[in-house]
């Protein structure tokens, strides 16, 4: 019967094209859920999202933890010196820029032809979520918000993020960590006196004299590690480093600098501005890790989970005493899924 | 205003802005160092240590090389106005400032070191106003209009090239580094420094006042000049190399100090008359006079440091607005 | 330094000139000295600034030779021929605005050379030169505020100031009003009389004809005319020079005199 025939040769062809999507997309493609993140939106996205972009480089430094494969780009280019360090999956990612701070802007035709299905922002202080949503409604790329103004919300943040991505176990795992170490740093740390605490200051740029505020986000593991950074102010803008006098820091007396330019180590003890800076005088300046992410800062990130131990190790050594060596291989390990050597750990501890 | 008196208000202010800081000092104490120097007073040593390091060691430079700056600009200022004759121009006519906000921030990429900025934005700024000139004979003889055609486009072309490498820098710490550049501090000069620098911006301000009267000459055109027995051309090259050396080593300094070139020679102007001989020296006072007072209003107006170079221009512009409503007539 | 001769005289000989493939001046030859008002006509474009400039040093000639009292102007330095020579432009706006007598205090700048301040003495003559030339009112107003034949009379004051005897004016009168043009022309025959010498280019063969004791005419690159004004000045030549006619006749009292032919005698005379 002829029709019989072709109805068989229809199933066929059917099957034979089911058969071949199943080969070239993804399992659960066009699979969808909604989901309510973390500013509270309810959203649907992918079941099972491939091809991700971090819109800002928190959010894209977090999702280097996570789901490293799944990134379609980074925000800027790494840095060129401690490519051992890195991911292989992320070293050849293209630079894609961002929608926060300062440096590359992202272009979002790029973003498109890249073809994203899910696109995770950063829920910042100074960035507009409307403005954020708008663009990337152009592009038709659903958009989830990560909230990490704290180091505490970057626990919650891990949970989130293994529930999108299906990896509950090992983000969980991530979340635990950082809300451990905050708990031990901060029960080491928590009754310390006022006066008591450590006055830091923090340099930045090459001449040592830009800094942040106490209360900017920027600087806040000095302040988890039981540290008095001695720039009492709010914050006033998204980037910082607001500018400082010698003067000033002669004035307010900082038994400790950290700096983030290795240059300024030299300046300072070379110079009559800074020889009655109390720091200077007792040739306490200490030069931050950064390989292959800041560990404090520039940009923000679950590095400062390892940051505040390390300084408030460096504050209050009987207080908080700790092999930083062994904690660096075990959070390089979880969260930067790299085994660095001796030789690795000196090199970013220089 | 007599330029006899320039020098009073020069003193008066150094003298305000040494006993002025974020650190605590009463005049008492300022008094008490004076004395401890010449041996009047006995004051414990940690505590004199401690004054001649904020008076002598912190603010005395930042002092000195807002007035060395502020009088190189100003003097560069009304050369350049001089010689193109044109009261609108600043020392950046030719594009000195691209080139040095250019090599402040190739410093910024390749070493971070502090003494590497100030050099390779000196050189770049020397540069930058060399291809200026290049630019200009290109178009055949150099002449006003081919030179200030010459400077924007060079000014322009390093401009760019200073996006690009804002573009390569890292955003985390090079681009704030080299933003903050660009709104110029003075901060981190120390007296080191000014040995290096100080001897070579008097030698040209001075060079530039003694050029006076060649300017004013110049200042009514090439032919004129030269049936005044003025050699022209040495003397506009001359005035415009030294110029552009005076005004590239205070921006090396201290990065971008914007409207002192410009609004300082008409201050001057106004108050002692367009004669180069006196209106250079009278710039230079007053410039000084004015950048240690912009400097101190930064340092110690509010807790974080303003950059100097946003105190100058909301300074500046408002003086020039007042200047160009008295001036305006002379330019009908 | 070499002094100044007792009796200057500027000129230029066989002066070739060409901008381009242009050719401005061709074979010009030249000259004036003390004692002598020599007017030199020509329409716009004959080539009277350059052949000026070329007089002046400004520019250099292609073939020819300029020479300053007797020798080779080039075997001066600018400042010895700013002692001998001065050149009145245009009046001219400047753009900073120095006073009357700081524009003229500039002429001792040959003198007193570019590094000494001017002295007293100084002082006194730049004030001697501005009274002679009624000026004195003037003495502290910025020059960018005087009326154009107030700047003329400053400039003319300035090269009085340099203490140069030959002078040569561009179109002193251009731009003056009727009382200024005469008041220029009468401090032009005192500065003559006086032993000055005066090269003056001018659009008003009436005011060449008044006080000039030469008119030269420069036409298409060459001297066409050079020789007293009865001589120079005829209306062929006023014909041919600007391309309109007038009719030249000697007045009562011996002056020759330009009046234009308007009307029907234009066309005629033009035909």
């Amino acid at each position: 019967m002829p029709s019989t025939r072709l109805f068989a040769r229809n199933r066929f062809l059917c099957a034979l094209l089911a058969l071949l999507a199943l080969a070239t997309a993804p399992a659960r493609a066009g699979e969808t859920r909604e989901i309510t993140d973390m500013a509270g939106r309810k959203i649907v996205i992918p079941a099972d999202p491939r091809r991700v972009f971090g819109a800002a480089p928190p959010v894209a430094v977090t999702l280097y933890a996570i789901a490293p494969e799944r990134l379609i780009g980074i925000n800027v280019p790494l840095r060129g010196d401690e490519k051992s360090l890195y991911r292989k999956e992320a070293v050849d990612l293209p630079v894609l820029g961002s929608n926060a701070g300062m440096g590359r802007q992202l272009n979002l035709e790029e973003i498109a032809a890249m073809r994203p299905d899910l696109v995770i922002a950063w829920l910042g202080f100074y960035q507009e979520k409307g403005q954020v949503e708008a663009s990337f409604a152009k592009i038709n790329v659903p958009v989830i918000f990560l909230k990490l103004d704290t180091l505490d919300d970057y626990a919650d943040a891990f949970a989130f993020l293994g529930r999108v991505f299906g990896r509950e176990a090992q983000a969980n795992e991530m979340a635990a960590y950082i809300r451990d170490a905050l708990a031990r740093v901060r029960k080491a740390t928590a009754d310390i006196p006022p006066a008591e605490r450590l006055r830091v200051y923090y340099a930045e740029s090459p001449d040592g004299l830009a800094t942040d505020c106490d209360k900017s986000f920027h600087t806040e593991p000095i302040l988890i590690a039981g540290g008095d950074n001695i720039y009492h102010c709010e914050q006033t803008s998204h980037v910082g480093m607001e500018k400082i006098s010698v003067e000033q820091i002669v004035a307010l007396k900082p038994s400790l600098i950290l700096t983030q330019n290795k240059g300024f180590i030299a300046l300072a003890k070379g110079s009559a501005l800074w020889r009655n800076v109390e720091a200077v005088k007792n040739g306490r300046i200490v030069d931050v890790p950064h390989a292959p992410f800041n560990w404090l800062d520039r940009p923000p990130s679950y590095m400062r989970a390892l940051g505040v131990q390390w300084l408030a190790n460096l504050f209050y050594p009987a207080r908080f005493p700790l092999d930083v060596k062994a904690e660096t291989k075990k959070f390089y390990r979880l969260f930067l899924g790299v085994d660095i050597s001796d030789a690795d750990f000196s090199r970013i501890m220089e | 205003m007599r330029l006899a008196l320039l020098p009073f208000l020069l003193l008066a202010v150094v003298l305000v802005a040494l006993s002025v800081g974020r650190y605590p000092l009463a005049p008492s104490d300022i008094l008490g160092f004076l004395g401890a120097c010449l041996g009047l007073v006995d004051l414990p040593p940690e505590r004199f240590d401690l004054l001649r390091n904020l008076i002598v060691e912190i603010r005395l430079p930042r002092v000195l090389a807002a007035g060395l700056i502020g009088a190189s600009l100003s003097a560069s200022g009304a050369s350049f106005q001089a010689v193109f004759r044109n009261p609108l121009v600043s020392p950046g006519i030719l594009g000195v400032l691209g080139g040095a906000g250019f090599g402040a921030a190739l410093g910024i990429l390749y070493s971070g070191d502090f003494l590497t900025i100030q050099i390779s934005a000196f050189a770049m700024g020397l540069v930058a106003v060399g291809v200026g000139v290049l630019i200009a004979n290109l178009f055949g003889a150099a002449s006003m209009v081919t030179l200030v055609l010459g400077g924007m486009i060079s000014g322009a072309l390093f401009a760019s090239a200073l996006s690009l490498v804002k573009y390569a820098a890292d955003p985390y710490d090079q681009l704030p580094a080299i933003v903050y550049w660009m709104m110029g501090s003075l901060g981190a000069v120390d007296l080191k420094q000014l040995k290096g620098a100080a001897p070579a911006i008097l030698i040209g301000v001075g060079a530039l006042t003694l050029a006076g009267r060649a300017l004013d000459a110049l200042s009514m055109g090439d032919d004129e000049a030269r049936s005044l027995g003025v050699p022209v051309q040495a003397t506009r090259y001359g005035v415009i190399a030294t110029a552009t050396l005076v005004s590239s080593l205070s921006v090396s300094l201290a990065g971008m100090i914007g409207w002192v070139g410009l609004v300082v020679p008409h201050v001057a102007r106004l108050a002692i008359g367009p004669t180069n001989s006196k209106l250079l020296p009278a710039s230079a006072l007053l410039g000084a006079s004015f950048l240690i007072a912009a400097d101190s209003v930064a340092r110690n107006i509010t807790r974080a440091e303003i950059p100097i170079g946003v105190v100058t221009e909301l300074l500046g512009i408002p003086v020039f607005v007042l200047v160009l409503g008295r001036a305006r007539r002379a330019w009908a | 330094m070499r002094e100044p001769s007792p009796r200057p005289r500027l000129e230029g000989l066989d002066l070739h000139f060409s901008r381009g493939k242009r050719s401005v001046l061709e074979g010009v030859t030249l000259g004036f000295g003390a004692g002598e008002i020599l007017a030199l006509l020509g329409a716009n474009g004959a080539g009277k600034s350059t052949l000026f400039r070329l007089l002046l040093g400004f520019l250099s000639a292609k073939r020819g030779e300029v020479r300053l009292d007797g020798a080779p102007l080039s075997s001066f330095s600018r400042r010895e021929i700013a002692r001998r020579v001065a050149y009145v432009p245009q009046g001219h706006v400047t753009p900073f605005p120095y006073t009357v007598r700081e524009v003229v205090m500039l002429g001792r700048l040959p003198e007193t050379g570019l590094l000494r301040a001017p002295r007293a003495q100084d002082r006194e003559i730049v004030e001697g030169i501005i009274a002679r030339l009624g000026i004195e009112r003037l003495i502290d107003r910025p020059y960018t505020e005087i009326s154009g034949g107030e700047r003329q009379l400053t400039l003319i004051a300035r090269a009085l100031a340099q203490g140069a005897r030959l002078l040569v004016m561009d179109e002193p009168a251009t731009g003056l009003d009727y009382g200024y043009q005469l008041r220029l022309m009468r401090h032009l025959s005192d500065l003559c009389a006086e032993g000055h010498g005066v090269l003056v280019s001018t659009h008003h063969p009436e005011h060449a004809m008044q006080i000039a004791t030469r008119i030269a005419i420069l036409h298409e690159g060459r001297i066409e005319a050079d020789g007293p004004p009865q001589a120079v000045v005829t209306a062929e030549r006023m014909r041919r020079l600007y391309g309109v006619a007038v009719e030249v006749f000697d007045d009562p009292f011996g002056a020759r005199r330009l009046a234009p032919v308007v009307g029907r005698a234009t066309s005629e005379a033009d035909r």
